[in-house]
């Protein structure tokens, strides 16, 4: 696993803060992030990266690994 | 008396002053049918239904809403006028006439957060500002709420879900005036939580936050209250001022707890 992976599952663990297991294969949706916690994963993202992810594209991300397909392509 | 049978009579009264009112005069202002219906219900037969009520009790509440008396009968009302395409929405106004200026002025953001009562009638004090109006809600109820209050601009919906907020940073650069409600219910109880993560965002990006208060008036008018929120970075603290707002001006009180 590349190490921007990596740090991409870590974010998700840190904010989502759930027992839901983070891997690439996570369902955005168990996590139950409030609107709150979407803004600062996004602006966590954002700062780690320094790529921004629009809001349009990242609600249509099912789980992790479509996120990271984001991050890729930019 | 049930509520349900409280409601039925309620309902056979605006209907039945409606019809009189519209048969008897082709031409009737709408404003005059609303002055008839509200004199009728207000004044004389729907209160003295509700046994052991004084009109003047204003923690009354009509489902989960807390909507106190006055608010219910202006909901039933204006609803039964859409029903029967009567072109009426309430008169708004405010005395904190000095903080609407403020408001309208500025170009940058400003956050207005309320509570729920069927209508969004802060919104028509901002009707002519020359900037857009975003708000956050539920389809299809936010958009009967903007038609129940006579708001004929086009306001910039944002769905209320996980991603509100982030579509939010989006219009906050482009100096949108932001209202939105912050109470919430779980389990179907009453709507008597305050969400605080409009408070917190308001903090994070350094927005001004007002709290607005909407009060029906004996005369079934809306007085708009409003107050520039104390300049806390603490989220909680700034939902327990609004609720401290809101419980001591106007007339109406509701339950409400800051989260779950």
């Amino acid at each position: 696993m590349t190490d921007k992976k990596q740090k991409l599952l870590d974010i998700f663990a840190e904010i989502s803060n759930t027992d839901v297991a983070i891997n690439t294969e996570t369902n955005i949706d168990a996590l139950d992030l409030d609107s709150l916690e979407t803004l600062d994963l996004l602006m966590v993202i954002e700062n780690e990266f320094k790529q921004e992810i629009a809001i349009d594209k990242f609600s249509k991300c099912t789980d992790i690994a479509s996120v990271y397909k984001i991050l890729e392509s930019n | 008396m049930s509520r349900e049978e409280q409601d039925q009579i309620l309902n056979t009264i605006i209907v039945n002053t409606i019809r009189f009112a519209m048969t008897s005069d082709k031409k009737i202002h709408p404003e005059k049918i609303f002055q008839m219906v509200w004199d009728i219900v207000f004044d004389k037969l729907y209160l003295n239904c509700i046994q052991g009520t004084d009109k003047n009790i204003n923690n009354i509440s009509f489902g989960t809403y807390q909507l106190n008396v006055r608010d219910y009968l202006l909901y039933k009302i204006i609803s039964l006028f859409r029903h029967y395409k009567i072109d009426y929405s309430p008169f708004v106004s405010t005395n904190d006439n000095a903080l609407l200026d403020e408001i309208k002025g500025t170009q940058k953001s400003v956050i207005l957060v309320s509570v729920h009562n069927g209508f969004t009638h802060n919104l028509k004090l901002f009707e002519d500002i020359n900037r857009g109006i975003t708000t956050i809600g539920v389809q299809p109820y936010v958009n009967q709420a903007l038609d129940r209050s006579g708001i004929k601009n086009k306001i910039n919906v944002i769905k209320k879900d996980k991603y509100s907020l982030a579509y939010l940073k989006k219009v906050i650069s482009e100096g949108d005036l932001i209202s939105s409600t912050v109470d919430y219910s779980t389990n179907k109880g009453l709507f008597k939580h305050i969400n605080t993560n409009l408070f917190k965002f308001a903090a994070m990006n350094n927005l001004p936050l007002y709290f607005i208060k909407s009060d029906v008036t004996e005369t079934g008018k809306v007085n708009i209250m409003m107050k520039l929120a104390p300049n806390s970075q603490d989220p909680n603290i700034n939902a327990g001022d609004y609720i401290k707002f809101y419980n001591s001006v106007g007339h109406s009180r509701k339950i409400l707890v800051v989260g779950s």
